[in-house]
């Protein structure tokens, strides 16, 4: 037997409506799994590439001593580009005032990753610089400019030499991260330092070495540095240079992995529903098939090739709807990073055609293996078995391609059993309160002699119709919670009028003035005390960073902390453990939960801070949970109210500004130069639109589980068609009018709906109070809303769907319906 | 001088499992078909007809006794090796027809000869088949667009379109009017005719049955009208 005869084949079968539902079902799965897979793939390269602008180079090493110039030839021989910095801290002085500032001495090929932005003035459309700032000239951030009263062409002095300020330097790679640190930047030209004479062996200085390429010479290089580092030299990798928010972002496109499961469990419960209804028809079929000679091993090799053929239809189809969607999302994704996107990779057309296949394997093939068992005999006998698979068929088949499918999307093996333990607890709840609940129902029917409800009576068909339906509407409900709690929190982080300034180094004798002039431009702000101090005892001993191992404490430990102050706690700051400050408070440190884990301190532990050159020992009276992307000023410690009154201090805030009232803020620096504004707008951009992107794909997920709620609901009431076609021919034979036949379907199928959205309604509501009182210990009040709304909207969109779907066989005459 | 004997029964016997105890369906049948021989089965319903043809043309095997089929021992064979000795030797018409509702009546004729060999022939041969049957304008109707009658035809043809020794008829007038019956009565017969094809049928209606060369009665054992056999 030959391909084409096959396809012949398979031709015929697809005139059978269940095979064109099967083949929804299924693209409605891979569509949904490769958009999903397609979106988070771009999404992580993405952020992977903002996290690699950050850092300045695939990869960084970074070093308080200079770095062998060996590192360089072997990158270079590897064919991988490379720049180095060295950053220092220095004076910068005109003839009138100094200032602070951090000198970035730039050499090779820098910026490797990012760009670095120039102007020629603030407000102006900024350029790229294409080179390293030349001989004799420097880059200065726009504060620095704004402190010492500078313009573009002015001249400053560091150390021994004098230079020219040729452009504003308005971003470069790795400022960002750490931006409360930061005095103003000056970029220079490398060859420029040693006639400085600011840098010497002994100056506290950092050097670092970036490279940039194909990531298997990257890998390589890793591994040759690896052996050779000293304990001063440090690799930083990729993860080093992703930014909180970023991580969140990582675990919403988790989160739509998952959800997307919804949407494939159902569609999973519209192939086993469709594969039920199609072999019943195929029974026929089989049986004449066998009796005119037909072997099982080709029938066998007939129907698997007909799956198979389905299963690559439809991941062809759903692959490309998928990419479809996702060239929707892709330009503007493009604009968000700044780069063309990389292709996506074919992943996640794999990932669909798996889901296929293994949908067809664990939901449909039990049912095809009963179908080659029909006897020819039945054909004679004029009465064909109902095909039932047995519970063990289902355990062998439906549990293993359960747990695939979850697998494949959670890529976590615990996690998937997880889900799995879940789904199947969920559906033996849901089919003991359907089973419940239509047994209620037949029993009122006959207690009350109710005729209208007569339907019910031991139809087992009813329960089948309420698990399916009721867990569809869970399905949805359980989905809009989390759509609307996740959009409504990530809008919460990120509301339009986020803080996108920060203004720091506010002087003491300012802030009167300056409260007012920011209330006069309606700014809002609160302004923290800032003072600095460095960490060094814990429990009376003393801490240095020689005591930690993880870079990150180290760290913690090589600068000063910026303490602060207050008696309000603000929102992004939730007290995990201990007790908050009141105004009058006079004793005790409060720490962020992160700072204390990595330095091994917590609630009740006694930190000594040395501020000012005065000793301070408090205990910890409180652990706060921060939320770091909130965009507000946040502290790692935070003294008691009183504690720190009489010790010097500036004051930091964080304001919106918006887009086009930029000069307002330029009034308010002029008035008090020695503010310095840092600008995080262009940061939060890129984050928001982040947001809305993976905002849109929770909404898209949304669509496709609805969409796979309608497919279920239509295959859930075609696999009971025939039996309902011979039930009304029936029943018109016996005299019910087509009034009569109709009022009993619409009852039927709106009772059946009420108490599916009821049922629905009632578990998500449960489940509500339970989560709420397990996460929150909130005694949420029990809310009747989902029950009620459920119950209505399943009685008029399942009484609907039945009515539509049965209304063709109310006109047919019943002599035609025994026949058929 | 007789023909040779294509299908022949030794003392066979089929019971089936009830809830409690064997029950047994058939007994002692000893029955011989030679090529070309037309044989009616009659008997009430229950009596166990639908089980005998269904020994018969080795869809089932029977308790013990045995059955030939073509010179084969049908009884030790497997499911496919059965199905492998009715391909392309065996017709049948049933009572409900059978016919497959996605396929139009052309495919259903063709399915026979598809399941042996997918040569260009196919087609034209299903197409003569159902243009002998009176259903030449007809080939693209699927069964549901086709009157009872005409649905019968088409399973006709099917049966014949492989020029089979040996076909099996299942009550194939018990679905039609008596107009209709007597019209797809006349076509069987005159196909068996035509193509010398031997005929086991089984009916309720003396009428059909007289016209068979021998005449059984069924009633848990085969009795041959007008003598025991």
């Amino acid at each position: 037997m030959n391909l084409s005869y096959h396809w012949t084949l398979w031709l015929r079968r697809w005139r059978l409506s269940e095979m064109r539902l099967l083949l929804i079902a299924m693209i409605v799965s891979v569509a949904v799994v490769t958009a999903v897979g397609f979106f988070t793939d771009r999404v992580g390269e993405a952020m992977r590439s903002q996290a690699v602008e950050l850092m300045g180079g695939d990869l960084v090493l970074t070093s308080t001593r200079p770095l062998s110039e060996d590192f360089i030839k072997q990158a270079e021989q590897q064919g991988l580009s490379t720049a180095q910095m060295l950053k220092f801290n220095s004076m910068a002085s005109t003839a009138d005032a100094m200032q602070l500032v951090e000198v970035k001495a730039v050499s090779g090929a820098y910026p490797l990753k990012g760009e670095v932005r120039l102007a020629k003035a603030l407000g102006q459309p900024y350029t790229l610089a294409t080179t390293l700032p030349k001989a004799g000239e420097v880059w200065a951030e726009p504060a620095l400019m704004n402190m010492l009263q500078l313009k573009i062409g002015d001249q400053i002095e560091l150390g021994n030499s004098l230079f020219t300020i040729s452009e504003l330097l308005i971003q470069e790679p790795d400022r960002g991260t750490s931006f409360l640190q930061i005095s103003p930047v000056i970029l220079m030209n490398a060859a420029d330092v040693p006639a400085t004479g600011l840098v010497t062996i002994a100056s506290r200085a950092r050097y670092n070495h970036y490279y940039a390429g194909n990531s298997r010479s990257i890998e390589s290089l890793q591994a040759w540095l690896k052996p050779q580092l000293k304990s001063t030299e440090q690799v930083r990798t990729l993860e080093d240079g992703l930014p909180s928010v970023q991580e969140s972002l990582q675990r919403a496109m988790r989160f739509l992995g998952l959800s997307s499961l919804l949407s494939v469990v159902l569609a999973a419960t519209a192939i086993a529903l469709t594969s039920a209804s199609l072999v019943r028809k195929e029974t026929v079929a089989v049986a004449v098939s066998k009796a005119m000679g037909q072997s099982r091993r080709n029938l066998m090799r007939e129907q698997f090739i007909s799956l198979l053929v389905l299963a690559l239809l439809a991941a062809l189809v759903g692959s490309a709807i998928g990419y479809g969607l996702q060239f929707l999302l892709a330009d503007r994704l493009a604009e968000v990073i700044h780069e063309t996107l990389p292709l996506p990779s074919w992943r996640p057309v794999w990932l669909g055609f798996l889901t296929a296949v293994i949908l067809l394997l664990g939901f449909a093939l039990p049912y095809i293996w009963q179908l080659l068992n029909t006897e020819p005999i039945q054909i004679l006998q004029q009465r064909f078995n109902t095909i039932r698979v047995p519970l063990k068929g289902w355990l062998i088949a439906l549990v293993p391609a359960l747990y695939g499918l979850f697998w494949l999307q959670a890529q976590d093996p615990l996690l998937a059993l997880w889900i799995l333990g879940g789904l199947v607890v969920g559906l033996g709840v849901f089919w003991l309160a359907a089973l419940g609940l239509v047994r209620l129902v037949s029993y009122l029917s006959w207690h009350f002699s109710w005729r209208w409800l007569a339907v019910f009576r031991g139809a087992r068909r009813s329960v089948l119709l309420l698990v399916v339906f009721a867990t569809g509407f869970f399905s949805l409900l359980l989905l809009t919670t989390i759509r609307t709690d996740l959009v409504n929190r990530w809008e919460e982080s990120l509301p339009a009028n986020a803080p996108n300034q920060f203004l720091i180094n506010i002087q003491p004798q300012d802030q009167p003035g300056l409260v007012k002039a920011l209330q006069e431009r309606q700014f809002e702000g609160k302004l923290y005390p800032m003072i600095r101090g460095r960490l060094i005892a814990v429990n009376g001993k003393e801490i240095t960073q020689e005591q930690f191992e993880n870079p990150e404490a180290k760290q913690l430990l090589n600068r000063e902390f910026n303490l602060s102050s207050f008696s309000e706690l603000p929102a992004s700051n939730t007290v995990l453990q201990g007790t908050w400050f009141s105004a009058d408070t006079k004793d005790g440190f409060s720490i962020e939960q992160g700072v204390g884990k990595t330095l091994g301190f917590g609630l009740g532990d006694r930190l000594t801070f040395d501020i000012a050159g005065q000793r301070f020992e408090q205990a910890v009276t409180s652990v706060r949970e921060v939320k770091w992307d909130s965009l507000q000023p946040n502290f790692f410690v935070v003294a008691a109210p009183q504690l720190l009154k009489d010790l010097p201090h500036t004051y930091i805030t964080s304001i919106h500004v918006p887009k086009d009232n930029q000069n307002l803020l330029q009034q308010v620096i002029q008035q008090y130069p020695s503010i310095t504004a840092i600008d995080v707008s262009a940061i939060m951009e890129q984050i928001r639109a982040l947001i809305n992107r993976a905002t849109f794909a929770v909404q898209g997920i949304f669509l496709f589980t609805l969409v796979a709620g309608v497919v279920v609901l239509i295959a859930a009431l075609q696999s009971q068609r025939s039996e309902r076609q011979r039930e009304i021919a029936i029943l018109k034979s016996m005299g019910a009018s087509h009034t009569e036949l109709k009022q009993r379907i619409s009852i039927e199928f709106m009772v059946i709906g009420a108490l599916a959205g009821l049922l629905a309604g009632l578990i998500a509501s449960v489940l509500g109070s339970i989560i709420a009182l397990q996460l929150f210990d909130l005694v949420g009040a029990f809310n009747p809303l989902p029950p009620l709304l459920g119950a209505i909207t399943g009685m008029v969109l399942v009484g609907l769907a039945g009515f539509w779907s049965l209304r063709g066989l109310l006109n047919v005459p019943p002599m035609l319906l025994l026949k058929g | 001088m007789m023909k040779n004997i294509i299908l022949e029964t030794n003392t066979l016997t089929k019971s089936i499992p009830t809830s409690d105890k064997m029950l047994t369906i058939l007994t002692g049948i000893d029955l011989a078909v030679h090529a070309g021989e037309s044989i009616a089965i009659t008997g009430t319903s229950g009596s166990g007809k639908s089980t005998l043809l269904g020994l018969l043309a080795a869809l089932d095997t029977p308790t013990s006794g045995s059955i030939k089929l073509f010179g084969t021992e049908v009884g030790t064979l497997s499911e496919d090796q059965r199905a492998q000795l009715r391909l392309g030797k065996i017709g049948f018409v049933f009572q409900s027809f059978h016919l497959l509702d996605n396929l139009t009546a052309l495919e259903n004729v063709m399915l026979p000869l598809e399941l042996q060999s997918n040569d260009a022939s196919v087609r034209e041969r299903a197409t003569k088949a159902l243009q002998r049957v009176g259903l030449g304008e007809r080939l693209n109707h699927f069964p549901t667009q086709l009157s009872g009658g005409e649905q019968q035809r088409v399973a006709i043809a099917r049966a014949f379109v492989i020029e089979p020794q040996l076909l099996f008829a299942d009550e194939p007038t018990g679905n039609l009017d008596r107009a209709t019956g007597h019209e797809v009565e006349e076509l069987l017969f005159s196909l068996v005719h035509d193509q010398g094809t031997a005929l086991v049928m089984v009916t309720h209606d003396e009428g059909l049955a007289a016209r068979c060369q021998a005449h059984y009665h069924l009633d848990g054992v085969l009795v041959r009208q007008g003598g025991s056999v």
